[in-house]
């Protein structure tokens, strides 16, 4: 029997293969054979494995204790299987689904989909905002984090929560089921001030916590400059970003050089390696440049343009690596089959002539 | 010439790649394999782990990609039984229950593992979420049989395993978006450490996990199993297959640049 399916599973082999030199009925043969067994296999395993044991089982053994009751010989476990009756009510909904079939009853399928989607939903946002953005996020800026050793002064902690009160306004515009008035447009501008506002407090309290060098000065005074320059570029209106286009170059150079001045040397003195330093500033880079490629609220010209073709290149390579991965995976499978055909098949036939 | 070349029919480069996989396969060659860092660090957690501590093992792939978690998967489970750690295997895919199930018992026969002491099969039951959610509470209430319908409740190793603080690794088999799914919501809610054996198409969006540490350690494809046979200093598919592909991906890049020349050179011509 196993030698049987042998030679059936290189026939199938050989007859997907043959599709390479061209389409041919083999090739089709195989092909509806793996889907029609796949579809079989899968509807028999969900009954084995799902519906039997999840559903039929407690259902049984819920009637009995259910009979059981009603006949006088009740017992502790038989009155332990009456709760395999509330399985009643989500085997119920199940069956909605097939409500499909019937054109006057379909409406009872949104039933279903809605507990479905409103179980994903609830299961879904807090852990996905967790897990793909909360620390992602921190992953991003890590490596720069460790240099913060001491514990906030109050001047961190008015950072902290002036930041706070800076996202919430700011996010606050982009609310967008809600009418946008004046007030709102003039919330995310405060939005934006106080949360660099509370970006520099932090950057002072992480300074005069570690003590000021001459290099921390210079550099804190660098971005802050820097800071105002980009905040003045994106507040100003669509005749002053003209005029003012070196404003964001300039903003963000500063913003850069004023980093660089004060982290370089802490960082490059602590447990970072060259190496290190250089992917986690590149990391950085590339996290900004490529969110700013999707960033369509602001038109891409001048120093925006500049950063989201450097975000187009780094999604490029993110692609070639995928495609590079895809093409390594596919050839696995290649070697698999090969394998198989020439150690477990051709080998059965040389071990049974040889 | 030129021309020639750049309207090659594509028949020909598919001879030449079954050429460059057929030949390693029957005249085996073994290339230096170097240890990548997300390979060693899950070594470095299982073989930190202490004797019987439990690893889950989630064979989260379909049979159509089963080429590359297979070696993983045996690597793994080798390095598992040999240190005295117990395996509890399940899948979210429907398809792979018969296929783990068999993978199971032919790596635990060769390391005369015992079934229900050094490793336990649960089986597939329907649902990705519920089924990740649920076993973060209690694992008997989502499996309460073992693929062989025993209850969980019978099984001497899995007495004191209730639910996921009781398991020091859940080691996700994937060649799907499997691995998100676990990190998401068991990593994330219940804190369960996670390691990834992934085909190689999914390696890229792998990383990001890496550098954060929701994932403690990953096998990418079959570099990833090569490489841990070659720390368990027992080379096996893994290490064959790599072989083998290493020729093929020298082919493909040759193509590659072989055509952007062909392309630049007409491209002048044309201009």
């Amino acid at each position: 029997m196993e030698v049987f399916g042998l030679w059936v599973a290189a026939a199938l082999t050989l007859c997907i293969y043959s599709f390479l030199y061209r389409d041919n009925p083999f090739y089709r043969f195989a092909e509806h054979l793996f889907v029609g067994i796949s579809v079989g296999y899968g509807i028999v395993i969900a009954i084995h494995q799902g519906v039997i044991p999840l559903a039929w089982e407690p259902l049984s053994e819920a009637f009995g204790g259910l009979w059981t009751e009603i006949t006088g010989n009740v017992t502790p476990e038989s009155r332990q299987t009456l709760w395999g009756l509330f399985r009643i009510i989500p085997i119920c909904i199940g069956l909605l689904f097939f409500a499909r079939l019937s054109p006057n009853h379909t409406w009872l399928i949104r039933y279903p989909i809605a507990i479905l989607i409103g179980f994903g939903a609830g299961a879904a946002i807090p852990n996905v905002l967790q897990a793909n953005i909360f620390v992602q996020t921190q992953g991003t800026f890590e490596p720069f984090v460790t240099i913060h050793t001491a514990d906030p002064s109050s001047l961190g902690t008015w950072g902290a929560v002036l930041m706070v009160i800076g996202v919430l306004c700011t996010i606050s515009y982009f609310l967008i089921s809600v009418e946008q008035r004046d007030s709102f447009k003039r919330l995310s501008i405060g939005g934006i001030g106080l949360g660099s506002l509370g970006f520099i407090f932090l950057i002072a309290d992480s300074i005069t916590n570690d003590g000021l060098t001459a290099n921390e000065i210079t550099g804190f005074i660098l971005m802050v400059l820097g800071l105002l320059c980009t905040g003045f570029y994106f507040v100003s209106s669509v005749e002053q970003r003209n005029t003012f286009k070196w404003l964001s170059i300039v903003g963000i150079g500063l913003l850069i050089i004023g980093f660089i001045v004060i982290y370089g040397n802490t960082i490059w003195n602590g447990n970072l390696t060259p190496w290190q330093l250089f992917s986690a500033v590149l990391i950085v880079i590339g996290v900004f440049c490529t969110l700013t490629y999707f960033f369509f609220s602001v038109e891409h010209r001048g120093a925006i343009q500049w950063t989201s073709k450097i975000g187009i290149g780094f999604l490029m390579i993110g692609f070639g690596a995928a495609f590079g991965n895809t093409v390594m995976g596919r050839l696995a499978l290649m070697i698999h089959r090969v394998g198989f055909l020439i150690n477990d098949w051709i080998g059965s036939i040389v071990a049974l002539f040889g | 010439m030129l021309e020639k070349f750049m309207n090659m029919d594509r028949r020909i480069i598919f001879l030449l790649v079954a050429l460059v996989v057929i030949i390693p396969t029957l005249i085996p060659v073994r290339l230096p394999i170097a240890v990548s860092e997300p390979t060693q660090k899950l070594y470095d957690y299982i073989e930190e782990l202490p004797s019987g501590s439990n690893i889950m093992l989630a064979f989260d792939y379909g049979p159509s990609s089963l080429a590359e978690p297979e070696p993983m998967a045996k690597a793994v489970m080798q390095h598992c039984f040999s240190k005295g750690i117990n395996v509890i295997g399940m899948t979210l895919f429907p398809s792979t229950v018969t296929l783990a199930d068999r993978l199971m018992k032919k790596i635990a026969d060769e390391n005369n593992a015992v079934y229900g002491e050094d490793y336990v099969y649960l089986g597939y039951r329907p649902g990705t979420l519920p089924v990740i959610l649920g076993m973060g509470t209690d694992i008997a209430k989502v499996f309460d049989k073992d693929y062989q319908d025993t209850p969980l409740s019978d099984i001497p190793m899995m007495a004191d395993v209730k639910n996921y603080d009781q398991i020091s690794l859940l080691l996700d088999l994937a060649s799907s978006s499997t691995t998100e799914t676990w990190i998401i919501y068991a990593n994330t809610k219940y804190d369960l450490k996670i390691a990834a054996g992934v085909t190689a198409v999914i390696i890229a969006q792998m990383y990001p996990y890496l550098q954060t540490g929701q994932l403690v350690g990953m096998m990418p494809g079959y570099l990833g199993a090569a490489e841990y046979e070659k720390l368990l200093n027992a080379p096996g598919d893994g290490t064959v297959g790599l072989n083998t592909a290493s020729f093929a991906h020298l082919l493909i890049i040759g193509l590659v640049i072989l055509g952007n020349i062909a392309f630049f050179i007409q491209r002048r011509k044309e201009a």
